[in-house]
């Protein structure tokens, strides 16, 4: 029940943000285009034991073997599907692999085994398993946006500077990315707080700041770690709301990992790990 | 818990990870700092040496405390000394020039107690960034530990034996590097000959005490910086904007800088009090001077940034100005010591200039006084700037470590590990080129109602430019170290999990 009307008020909620022009840069088009159902991430067999890694990396290991090998890994052979504007919870107890999942579909960390495939548009696909460290760096910072719990915002720039970064990262000059965050401060609400630094903002201030950085790139994904964990339940509320309208205007897929179900509620689509499984096979 | 245990617990072997790197820093920064010290108070001690009757400092502030016998042959030696300099066109011998190199030897006592204070301030600076190094990593480990149930004695008392302990190993291989320095110095000659052993030997006594002394530095300071991180068990540090440094520094600045500039262009006023008197005065000026730069350095390096902020030309560039900005006193403090030695620099360049060889007499003693003058001069160029870049890099890595969590983030976002070392050799090199322009102007428009002219000769000129490169290429290596210690963070102590 309370899903639908969230889905309701997530379609009702574009037409407020495609007056700008982001909303009808090229990648959007791009979106328009492509049918529902397509994927945009897919991820299949992966595993990840992070004690195999480590044997390898000290072979002549300080820590004892023995003591190693019994553990669990943190993936165990899980697939994952990702389509285009979809946006999916991962839930799931403490240690059962979420954010080990996030990390890896958002090339921050390589799997044991396994691949993650990134669907550009129309048959072009990066194998993230497979590409530098450079690249994915790269990959990370076009393609995909990034909110987490707390402390994302570098506590010496104003939220400006701080949106604009990623932009400036990505070769837009300073005039032109400080233009684009004030038009995604204004979007959220946020423009009064253009010259504060993190430090004098309230923790659902920065969320709603950390989420313009994370859609200022226009990605096509966007990942967020426990985005609400540090708020109280209004104000979570209120920012997950943000995040998917912002989300969907935008045509950005969202992956959340939570504990709670009250921000996976938000969601079109749940899946629950435990102990390094997606319950229910293939997702 | 006795304290010792809980501090094994922190020390135990393949417990590894950003604690034990900083550890390290601050026993590589104490022992810097205690083998400069060793080696300038050898300095000291050695031209004390020369300069007493009997060798010691009793003697040479009291005659009267001299050993007996000796004093009175010392003035018997000096009053012949004195009868060679009376004869004009005398041909310098040997054993004539130095004779009256030794009437000199209170010249270089008084000389080498300038060069100590100038070298007190990065020693100030070296021994606060060794403590705030121990500091910044605490903060998190000690609030764990309160939140544990440790009283705030116990958690005192553990980073106290901590600091103690990294002093006292410091301290350790700072002697070992004096003893190691100790054949290179003297390799230098003063007054015209080489230092001896017995001369740049400070004796055991001043070893241990210096060992103590350290130790004790180190513990004070500690409990200090411990006092004002507030360690309660939720020690949570809020960063809110700072002020941006007042105005007044820039007046008081001008007023004094014009003050000393009058006072250096009418020195001859004050001839009549003798030389080593014009000598004080004129060393004094500078050393006045030097504290101004002090003074106005903050307010120009946080100008210049926020000059550089208002239209970065790329991300690096505004990180690292947003940064100095945070606080441009800790951005003052990392290149604070190289401001004095670019002063140092231009008066050694002076000295090498009158010093050098210009088909005078090699061995008259006047122009050996000014070549020792440069050598000197050169010597604590060397020291400060040696200081001055383990001060800041030690500075840099610790504020890696501290920053360590917005790193990450950073990179896990897409910010790649160029942009990141970009923005940090920024955050030291915009503060750097401003001190040395300002240092640089502020020693030169004190030295040219001296030396007018010369100050442009090649010879001074390339001398100068050559102590500025020594301290640019010092800080690099520095930067770079730091950038080193930056690359090696990211994966220590993080684990992709929930």
């Amino acid at each position: 029940m309370k899903r639908n009307q969230n889905v309701n008020a997530s379609v009702a909620a574009p037409n407020a943000y495609t007056t700008n022009a982001y909303a009808a840069s090229d990648r959007t088009a791009a979106h328009a285009l492509i049918p529902v159902g397509r994927p945009v991430i897919t991820a299949t067999n992966l595993i990840m034991d992070y004690a195999a890694r480590r044997r390898t990396a000290n072979r002549v290991g300080a820590t004892p073997m023995s003591a190693l090998a019994n553990t669990a890994p943190a993936l165990n052979n899980v697939s994952f599907r990702l389509n285009v504007g979809e946006t999916v919870a991962i839930m799931g107890p403490s240690g059962s692999g979420k954010s080990t999942l996030l990390h890896i579909l958002a090339g921050i960390d390589l799997p044991t085994s396994g691949q993650v495939t990134y669907h550009v548009r129309n048959n072009c696909a990066y194998e993230l398993t497979g590409i530098c460290d450079q690249d994915r760096t790269m990959l990370r910072r076009n393609a995909f946006g990034f909110v987490f719990q707390s402390g994302q915002l570098l506590p010496e720039l104003p939220a400006v500077e701080n949106i604009a970064l990623p932009l400036m990262l990505g070769g837009t000059d300073y005039s032109q990315a400080t233009d684009t965050a004030m038009l995604w401060l204004e979007r959220l609400g946020l423009k009064h707080l253009a010259s504060h630094r993190p430090g004098e903002m309230s923790g659902g201030q920065m969320q709603r700041v950390a989420i313009a950085r994370a859609l200022a790139t226009n990605p096509s994904v966007v990942f967020a770690d426990e985005p609400t964990g540090a708020l109280d339940q209004a104000t979570g509320r209120e920012v997950m709301g943000i995040l998917m309208d912002a989300a969907q205007a935008n045509g950005s897929a969202v992956v959340v990992v939570t504990h709670d179900p009250n921000v996976a509620a938000f969601c079109s689509r749940t899946v629950t790990m435990c102990d390094g499984r997606l319950l229910g096979g293939e997702q | 818990m006795n304290t010792f245990t809980l501090w094994k617990l922190f020390h135990r072997r393949g417990a590894r990870g950003i604690g034990e790197r900083t550890s390290a820093l601050a026993v590589i920064a104490f022992a810097a700092a205690t083998t400069i010290f060793l080696t300038v108070l050898g300095g000291v001690h050695g031209f004390i040496w020369r300069a007493s009757a009997d060798h010691t400092l009793g003697c040479l502030i009291n005659s009267a405390s001299c050993a007996p016998g000796t004093h009175e042959a010392w003035e018997r030696a000096r009053n012949e000394a004195g009868m060679f300099v009376a004869a004009p066109g005398t041909r310098w011998t040997a054993e004539r020039s130095a004779a009256v190199m030794d009437t000199y030897s209170d010249g270089y006592v008084i000389l080498a107690a300038f060069a100590c204070l100038m070298l007190v301030v990065p020693f100030v600076s070296l021994a606060g960034s060794a403590a705030r190094l121990a500091a910044s990593r605490r903060d998190a480990r000690l609030s764990a530990l309160r939140l544990a149930g440790a009283t705030t004695a116990q958690v005192v008392k553990l980073t106290a034996l901590d600091a103690a302990i990294q002093a006292l190993f410091g301290a350790g291989i700072g002697i070992v590097g004096y003893c190691a320095v100790m054949p290179l110095i003297m390799l230098l000659k003063f007054q015209n000959r080489h230092f001896m052993f017995q001369e740049l030997w400070v004796g055991l006594p001043v070893l241990v005490g210096v060992l103590a002394g350290v130790t004790v530095l180190a513990l004070v300071s500690s409990l200090i910086t411990l006092r004002r991180v507030a360690i309660t068990p939720l020690g949570v540090m809020s960063r809110a904007a700072q002020p941006l440094p007042a105005t007044w520094r820039v007046l008081i600045f001008l007023v004094v800088m014009a003050g000393l500039y009058l006072l250096l262009n009418n020195v001859s006023m004050f001839a009549g009090l003798g030389e080593n008197a014009v000598f004080v005065l004129v060393f004094g000026a500078f050393f006045v001077g030097f504290t101004m730069v002090n003074v106005v350095g903050t307010w120009v390096i946080a100008k210049r940034a926020k000059a550089r902020a208002r239209r970065p030309k790329d991300a690096a560039t505004m990180i690292a100005m947003r940064r100095i900005l945070d606080n441009p006193k800790r951005a003052w403090r990392n290149v604070s010591g190289v401001g004095l030695a670019v002063f140092i620099a231009v008066i050694t360049s002076i000295g090498t200039l009158v010093g050098q060889d210009r088909g005078g007499d090699p061995l008259d003693p006047s122009m050996l006084y000014m070549r020792d003058i440069g050598t000197g001069g050169l010597l604590t160029l060397t020291f400060a700037a040696v200081l001055a870049a383990v001060s800041s890099g030690v500075m840099q890595a610790s504020s890696v470590y501290d920053q360590a969590a917005e790193y990450r983030m950073l990179r896990l976002e897409g910010t790649d590990e160029r942009t990141l070392s970009k923005a940090r050799f920024k955050e030291v090199f915009t503060p750097l080129n401003t001190v040395v322009l300002v240092s640089g102007g502020g020693s030169v428009l004190l030295l040219f109602p001296i030396v007018a002219m010369t100050l442009f000769d090649p010879v001074t000129l390339f001398s100068l430019f050559s102590g500025i490169a020594l301290c640019y290429v010092l800080i690099a290596v520095g930067a770079w170290t730091a950038n080193r210690a930056a690359r090696t963070l990211n994966m220590v102590g993080y684990r992709a999990d929930d």
